[in-house]
């Protein structure tokens, strides 16, 4: 049974890979509103662990619950409407659309304008892009195309788009992958105001300790397939275990 | 029945050429059956050289399927090595417009008519094997496509060549990471693959009448093979072009066109629930 | 040299954005008064691009809007003719009743091919399609009491009022303009959007809220419906129907034609038909081996200038190499 503040609750969620046990019975509570952190050695679990849980794909055995639906399994577009977005570790807009089609396309197939066959696209619901572009603070780039942008704004472009879904649960994979630490800054000060503005719940991966530490409200830390340990920032850093197979001699 | 086995033979000797480079490197070869047409365009000429017949057709099934090979290898580093880093449309692209370029050639070369191959005397005629007839001509490529097929899986399985080749078409950038130069070893693929089709068309040219255009259903056909019996494999185009030649035949009872439906079918109901073929591997 | 000259059209071409519209102007009027100032055969000519211009435009709204290459569209053209012809040959049916239900026939077929094959990765879909272009041309030949096999099925006439060239031109020219109209609305929608999306990153279209297999089986059907709108056409222009209009090198002309006119522009395939036809009959002068010279073309086309006339890389979304 999921409590009334808890937005997902995974138990024991597995998947192999022939004999490789990637994800080994994982258990992942998250309260609404919170800002979670998800770290580990190993990139690829990270990875594969949201793909199981968002629809890319498929688990071999648990349970998933969002806002105390199932959602074992389901696939990603019908996840995006109950309100569950996320980010791709690789970039992955849309390069040949502007900015501004970028995340008019993302609100258009969460709001249901997808499947309007008539109707002029272009200007359509401007409004609300807009705000999602300047929230991110990419409203001067509207009209410029994807592919022109530089990395970093790419990487704001990929947060809009899984904005436009309007989200009760965003899931940032390794948001800021390839950034400088100045630029990785920004980034997490930029998600943490917009997950407090919007009422969000946050579960981001990670490999900069930094980032983690400053912006993470709780901690998941996974080995070697399943959750050592979770708890609150300073727990997890003196914690003896991720000291010992983690954060190595750095501690 | 003859002809149903006939028919499974080339397809192996067209599919399973094609089944490597599609599975080693994502190439659809979409002008692969043209190979097996030249081929049998080659054979017609050559009948007409002034030696013996039987000398001509044993200079045939040795010389066509290195000339083609050798137009295998200009099309190859001449035409898609400057393709392939555009995907795969462009790929299928230039060799839909190969297609017609060969038909074509073939056509300049030697005409839109249809065309009948010079047989030496061993090949007139018929024999009678106790219960099932078939006719000489035929004996060629019953008798040459296995041992080809045998020889094909001997250099797959028993050749340091052959396993690179496995090893391709499973990792590419692995197996190029490990040092091999896979577009060299993609090349000389491709070349091979091309002269088993030149060598299928050298076959079964006795048995058929020739024109430009004959490559059309065949490829369609192939490709059948490939998918039905997994890509990169030799066994898997084996077992699936054994499968189509059994169509075929069964389809001649009733009616010819039933075989395309069949195998059509056959095609769909394999892609929705085993994609990966016979033989191939799950991706 | 030559990247030197592509660079420099190409920015000619970004400075002039009243050029499109301008020529687009000037090819509706053109076309409104070609029977009034050109002979029988070219208006013949004017209706063959025309019919060739909407099953190249329904193409490539599959191939330059939503990533999809068919290899097999001729099959939904054949069953459109096919249908149209034996509506009034076989069945009876008034020609307005016949050229308006075999696009759903075309439809139909799309549908269920569709189902099966748009579920597959990109290489499978190419065969599929392919595949059952075959199926369509095979049963046209063979099914020699229906389909009148290689001896084609013939008078397949329009309405009286119809029957003249110049009559018949403007009929195609007006469910011509009002299928290509209608297509545009359709790709410049929500719809469309979702579409662009689909062939930019599949993976991330559905990761957004998009059934990416609904949306493909749907622009699907709907390019079948219009190559069936173009067989249809076909069929009362020619009066007659033979198998060729199902072989798969009759699915060979909408990606000739999008290749050479552009794919990611709206009326590239447009372009590029007028381009092959008036191309062919250059060549058919000098030349039977058209067939050869369209094959050199595309290759030259693909390798040398992917952008095409009107300028966009097909290739950028079909993916680097794995």
């Amino acid at each position: 049974m999921t409590t009334d503040s808890e937005i997902l609750k995974v138990q024991s969620l597995q998947k192999h890979f022939g004999g490789l046990k990637a994800v080994d019975g994982v258990d992942l509570n998250v309260p609404k509103g919170e800002i979670r952190a998800i770290i580990g050695p190993t990139g690829a679990v990270k990875t594969t662990l949201f793909n199981l849980i968002t629809g890319q794909i498929k688990p071999d055995s648990g349970n998933v619950s969002f806002h105390g639906n199932d959602i074992f399994a389901k696939p990603a577009y019908a996840l995006c409407r109950m309100g569950l977005a996320r980010t791709f570790q690789i970039t992955s807009v849309f390069l040949d659309l502007t900015a501004f089609e970028n995340v008019q396309t993302a609100w258009f197939a969460r709001h249901g304008n997808i499947s309007n066959f008539f109707s002029k696209a272009k200007g359509l619901l401007s409004d609300d892009v807009d705000s999602i572009l300047e929230s991110v603070g990419l409203q001067e780039h509207a009209h410029r195309q994807a592919k022109v942008l530089p990395y970093g704004d790419r990487r704001r472009l990929e947060v809009a788009i899984a904005l436009a879904a309007e989200p009760s649960l965003l899931f940032l994979d390794e948001p800021t992958a390839g950034m400088s630490i100045q630029e990785r800054m920004n980034m997490m000060a930029m998600v943490k105001d917009i997950a407090k503005a919007r009422g969000l719940s946050v579960v981001f991966t990670e490999h900069d300790m930094d980032v983690v530490f400053g912006t993470a409200e709780k901690i998941t830390v996974m080995h070697q397939g399943t959750v050592l340990i979770e708890g609150d920032p300073d727990d997890v850093r003196a914690n003896e275990d991720v000291r010992r197979v983690y954060l190595g001699s750095r501690g | 029945m003859s002809s149903g086995l006939i028919k499974a033979m080339l397809l192996f000797l067209i599919a399973s050429g094609l089944s490597l480079i599609w599975g080693m490197g994502r190439v659809i070869n979409v002008a692969h059956a043209s190979f097996y047409v030249l081929g049998a365009f080659i054979v017609l000429s050559m009948m007409q050289l002034p030696f013996d017949a039987a000398i001509n057709y044993a200079l045939a099934l040795v010389l066509a399927p290195i000339i083609v090979a050798l137009v295998a290898a200009v099309i190859e580093l001449g035409l898609l090595r400057r393709v392939y880093h555009r995907g795969i449309l462009p790929v299928v692209m230039v060799t839909f417009g190969l297609v017609f370029v060969f038909q074509g050639l073939v056509r300049i070369i030697w005409g839109d008519e249809l065309h009948v191959v010079n047989t030496p005397a061993f090949m007139r005629g018929a024999v009678s094997l106790g219960v099932v007839t078939i006719a000489k001509n035929q004996l060629p490529i019953i008798i040459v496509a296995p041992l080809t097929a045998i020889g094909i899986w001997a250099v797959f399985y028993r050749t340091r060549w052959g396993t690179l080749v496995r090893a391709a078409t499973q990792d590419r950038e692995m197996l190029n990471a490990l040092g091999t130069n896979v577009p060299r070893l993609f090349t000389v693929t491709f070349m091979m693959a091309a002269s088993l089709a030149a060598l299928g068309g050298v076959l079964v040219a006795p048995t058929i009448g020739l024109f430009p255009a004959m490559d059309g259903p065949l490829i369609v056909d192939a490709f059948a093979v490939v998918v039905i019996g997994g890509l990169g494999s030799i066994l898997g185009s084996l077992l699936a072009a054994i499968i189509i030649g059994l169509v075929f035949a069964f389809s001649l009872l009733i009616a010819p066109e039933l075989g395309t439906v069949l195998t059509f079918l056959i095609m769909a109901v394999v892609l929705s629930f085993r994609p990966w073929g016979l033989r191939g591997s799950p991706e | 040299m030559l990247s030197a000259t592509k660079k420099r059209f190409a920015a000619a071409k970004q400075n002039a954005s009243w050029l499109q519209p301008a020529l687009l102007a000037g090819l509706a009027i053109f076309s409104l008064i070609v029977p009034l100032i050109l002979g029988t055969f070219n208006v013949f000519l004017a209706t063959e691009i025309l019919i060739l211009a909407l099953f190249s435009v329904s193409f490539n709204m599959l191939l330059g809007y939503t990533g999809m290459v068919s290899f097999g569209q001729a099959a939904y053209y054949g069953l459109g003719a096919y249908a149209a012809g034996l509506f009034v040959t076989r069945m009876g049916l008034p020609m307005p009743l016949a050229f308006a239900l075999a696009p759903f026939v075309a439809a139909v077929g799309a549908a269920l091919v569709g189902a099966i094959a748009v579920r597959r990765a990109h290489a499978y879909f190419i065969m599929l399609t392919l595949a059952f272009g075959q199926i369509v041309y095979a049963i046209a030949l063979s099914w020699y009491s229906v389909t009148g096999g290689d001896n084609g099925l013939l008078g397949v006439r329009p309405i009286p009022l119809l029957s003249s060239p110049t009559n018949y031109y403007y009929f195609v020219l007006v469910v011509v303009v009002i299928c290509l109209y209608a297509m545009y609305r359709l790709v410049n929608s929500p719809f469309g959007s979702g579409l662009k999306a689909i062939r930019e990153n599949p993976l991330r279209a559905e990761a957004i809220g998009i059934n990416v297999l609904l949306h493909r089986w749907v622009i699907f059907i709907i390019a079948g419906f219009f190559s069936g709108v173009a067989g249809a056409l076909l069929a009362f222009f020619q009066r007659s129907i033979f198998p060729d209009a199902a072989l798969f090198t009759k699915s060979f002309d909408p990606l000739v034609t999008t290749v050479l006119g552009g794919v990611g522009n709206f009326f590239g395939p447009v372009v590029g038909s007028i381009f092959l036809v008036l191309l062919e009959r250059f060549v058919v002068r000098f030349t039977e081996h058209w067939l050869l010279v369209v094959g050199g073309l595309v290759i030259i086309v693909v390798i040398g200038f992917s952008r095409g006339i009107t300028g966009f890389d097909i290739s950028r979304f079909f993916g680097r190499r794995r």
